[in-house]
């Protein structure tokens, strides 16, 4: 059975991309815009893995892992944060709320991105 | 009373001061006051004159400059501070103290430097709201930066449809100037954790020649083709695993092999070497045959923004950060970052490592 990516990411030439590819690689790829839709599509839709963007209108991706974290469901959920913020305060808060990986996407190709991502979903690390 | 504490001339002296002069007895009473402490107490002579300095300033016995003036009263010894003062009509002052005692008491000289602290706290503001600045305007260009990069390359693999040649050289010089453009956003932006000093390796065992390895083989293409060869000299035994943070590992040897890569003309030589120095220390080295660097730059590398005299005629647009980051990352991990050049000939880089750092 395929896996489920949710996709939070409000750039969307950069969501469109990462979608494509990852279909391509026969993932279901879930999508949203903003933080707020994002929390909602991840605790109706329960996705195997979500990907992060943390700058976002609505509401911004630590909001959104924290109240992610309060959820059942969405305690044990891997997630994966690709920004383009890299200080080290964004950094530490992320990984302090649980995100399993923190990826800089400038600093990374389509390529290692889309291999990263399907290694999180073939063997998920425990949260 | 007040006229015994000093001779006439030094009397004279010590009023016309411009720093603030004050005599305290041991019962904490004003003894003396110049024209400059006046000014700066903000009451008159005769509402401090013969008063203590409790009665003048209710509360001041509970400061620490009060504290400090007590040391100097009880053990003899001169005292100097920063006094953060409030006086009681709310306005704040700063006034660097110097007490010495003296057979009457204290002689307290102060100068008024609220002017400068202001600054120096206005400087400071400025400073941080210039690296908010440079954060925000970097974080936006990587965005775009990501949309170009991802997309280039999209279309370098074909995804969409296959590329001609000609396409493919096109793409290539888009895709390397956007990468540059990435490499000196990210120097800006540690440039700034430094001098914040936020950055911490987060060490994890780490195989360096493993680093090396895969860092190699993302610009080894790019040494062939302008065509100078490329020596790696591997270690001759197995190297031990030491903590390390991988993202700074990486990024220093990224840096120091295209400071190679830059400054060697076509036809030259770059040897790559990593090995164990001894028991406690690994050294990596880059030996290039460049156009080296001057004699007479050499003591500011490697330092913010500095680049050699040299350097601009061979690359005339960078940012001289890298090796700045280079040498913060090295010794953040415990090691030390060097190098021996001479112009025109070459220049060879090498950083040390402590094996258990």
């Amino acid at each position: 059975m395929s896996k489920t990516v949710l996709l939070i990411e409000d750039e969307k030439s950069l969501s469109v991309l990462l979608r494509n590819r990852l279909m391509a690689e026969d993932c279901e790829v879930l999508t949203a815009a903003n933080g707020a839709e994002g929390l909602s599509v991840a605790l109706n839709k329960h996705p195997d893995l979500i990907v992060l963007d943390l700058l976002m209108p609505e509401m911004d991706g630590i909001t959104l892992l924290q109240n992610l974290r309060q959820d059942p469901w969405g305690k044990k959920v891997p997630v994966t944060v690709l920004s383009n913020v890299s200080d080290m305060e964004h950094v530490f808060r992320s990984l302090n709320e649980g995100a399993v990986d923190y990826l800089i996407k400038a600093d990374w190709s389509l390529d290692a991105t889309i291999e990263h991502i399907t290694d999180r979903l073939d063997a998920p690390v425990k949260t | 009373m007040k006229t015994a504490a000093f001779g006439d001339y030094s009397r004279q002296i010590l009023d016309n001061l411009l720093e603030g002069c004050q005599l305290i007895d041991f019962e904490f009473r004003y003894l003396y006051l110049n024209k400059a402490i006046i000014k700066q107490s903000h009451k008159t002579k005769a509402e401090l004159i013969g008063r203590t300095m409790m009665e003048a300033y209710p509360g001041i016995d509970q400061t620490e400059m009060f504290a400090h003036l007590r040391d100097c009263l009880v053990d003899r010894t001169p005292q100097m501070m920063e006094n953060h003062f409030t006086f009681p009509n709310g306005q704040k002052g700063w006034f660097e103290l110097r007490m010495e005692p003296v057979p009457q008491g204290v002689l307290i000289f102060s100068i008024d430097i609220t002017e400068r602290k202001k600054l120096e706290l206005h400087l400071r503001e400025l400073d941080s709201l210039k690296n908010k600045f440079i954060n925000i305007v970097a974080h936006q260009i990587r965005t775009p930066s990501t949309v170009v990069r991802w997309s280039v390359e999209n279309l370098l693999e074909g995804v969409t449809e296959p590329v001609t040649a000609a396409q493919t050289q096109v793409l290539q010089a888009i895709y390397q100037a956007n990468n540059d453009i990435i490499t000196r956003t990210d120097d800006m932006l540690m440039t700034i954790e430094i001098e914040e000093d936020r950055i911490k390796p987060q060490k994890t065992p780490l195989k360096l020649e493993k680093v090396l390895a895969s860092v190699l083989q993302r610009i080894m293409e790019e040494f062939k083709t302008k065509n100078i060869t490329l020596d790696i000299i591997y270690p001759a035994a197995l190297l031990p695993a030491i903590q390390a943070d991988q993202h700074h590992m990486r990024s220093v040897f990224d840096k120091l092999l295209r400071n190679a890569l830059i400054y060697t003309p076509s036809g030259g030589t770059v040897t790559v070497s990593l090995q164990l120095v001894s028991k406690a220390a690994l050294r990596f080295a880059v030996k290039d045959t460049g156009v080296g660097i001057p004699k007479a730059d050499q003591a500011a590398i490697p330092g913010r923004f500095v680049r050699a005299s040299n350097a601009s005629a061979v690359q005339p647009n960078a940012s001289g950060l890298g090796l700045f980051v280079a040498d913060y990352l090295i010794r953040a991990h415990g090691g030390h970052l060097g190098f021996i050049s001479r112009k025109g000939r070459g220049s060879t880089f090498w950083f040390e490592l402590p094996v258990k750092a």
